[in-house]
């Protein structure tokens, strides 16, 4: 009895506002992707990073390329066929560089306007009081259970 | 747009950069696509800092030199004689460059050593040794050593010598290598050496 006691005090503030509420309750069940439009985005986003990292590879060529054959102070060495070479090689590696980075990002920026347009909508489901004086309490073993009807 | 810009700068850096004088000319004269070779200097440079050929004021060839019967005397090869060495020139229009040198009657056994360095991007020249009768005697070939990638290219001629004879030094374009009649030119170093077999 001296466990029940609190529990009845408890019930006897809160019932009467469940009882008397007359305000909708409102609840948002967020939406879902479909299994089609994951894989698209993921698809689209995987590629992305995909294609920008080959991009960097050969940026990364490009690099090596351009430093080996660039200089800014006298080398003491004859310009020959191997230079030429490099040059060639950094300048052909520079544009996949660029094209990879290009496709990539579109990818990646696909993949984000995708994810945006295939948001699913949330839906409101609105609960409402089924009317006053219809909450009931029961007594349970240690406590009580208060019980109301609504209708959404 | 900014992701876009950075990138572009990033992939700029990616172009070689080389500057102006940072290499030697090449072969028939080649060199990086925004330079040109200076025959003046041998040396790649911007197009606005490109000077027309010139033998340099170092040249210790002297002219008419062109004929066995004119060829520039060598003096001081004794028997296991220092290097000696000249630096010659053959402009455009110049014909072959002859030198003659005596083999001392005292010495034994002894190989006449010539090696002829010349640069790489102008035509290829060629040296020739010919006997007391003008007979020829050798001709060069590749040298044990030789390191193009640092603008020459050089060619050697080892022949045994007789005593109290006297030899001439034959220098001439070979031909090739003068960017098609576009640089037929060059300055070379002939380095002379008697040294006993």
């Amino acid at each position: 009895m001296s466990r029940l006691l609190p529990a009845i005090c408890m019930l006897a503030l809160v019932v009467p506002r469940l009882a008397h509420a007359d305000k909708d309750i409102v609840i948002e069940i967020p939406g879902e992707r479909t299994t089609e439009q994951k894989i698209l985005v993921g698809s689209l986003a995987g590629a992305g990073f995909v294609v920008g990292a080959i991009g960097a590879y050969f940026h990364y060529d490009s690099r090596q390329a351009s430093d080996d054959v660039g200089s800014d102070t006298y080398t003491g060495h004859a310009w020959t066929a191997e230079d030429r070479v490099l040059v060639d090689q950094a300048d052909r590696s520079r544009t996949r560089a660029i094209v990879g980075y290009s496709i990539g990002g579109a990818l990646l920026i696909g993949a984000i306007v995708a994810y945006i347009v295939t948001d699913p909508p949330s839906e409101s489901v609105v609960i409402r009081p089924h009317g006053r004086g219809s909450a009931m309490l029961t007594p349970t073993e240690g406590g009580a259970m208060a019980v109301g009807t609504w209708s959404f | 747009m900014r992701a876009l810009l950075a990138t572009a700068l990033l992939l700029g850096a990616c172009t070689p950069e080389i500057v102006s004088g940072a290499y030697l000319c090449g072969p028939d004269e080649a060199c990086p696509d925004d330079q040109k070779c200076s025959p003046a200097t041998g040396l790649c440079v911007s197009p606005g800092s490109v000077a027309a050929f010139t033998c340099g004021e170092d040249q210790t060839e002297v002219e008419p030199n062109n004929s066995a019967a004119s060829a520039q005397v060598v003096q001081a090869l004794g028997c296991g004689s220092a290097l000696a060495e000249i630096a010659g020139c053959t402009p455009a229009g110049d014909g072959d460059d002859w030198f003659t040198f005596e083999v001392p009657a005292t010495c034994t056994a002894t190989v006449a050593h010539l090696r002829l360095s010349s640069s790489i991007a102008f035509e290829t020249l060629g040296v020739t040794l010919a006997g007391p009768n003008g007979s020829f005697e050798a001709s060069e070939s590749a040298c044990d050593a030789s390191f193009p990638d640092d603008g020459e290219v050089q060619v050697c001629l080892a022949q045994a010598v007789t005593p109290g004879a006297k030899y001439t030094v034959r220098v001439a374009p070979a031909g090739g290598g003068n960017c098609e009649g576009g640089c037929p030119y060059n300055r070379y170093r002939l380095a002379m050496q008697l040294a006993t077999n």
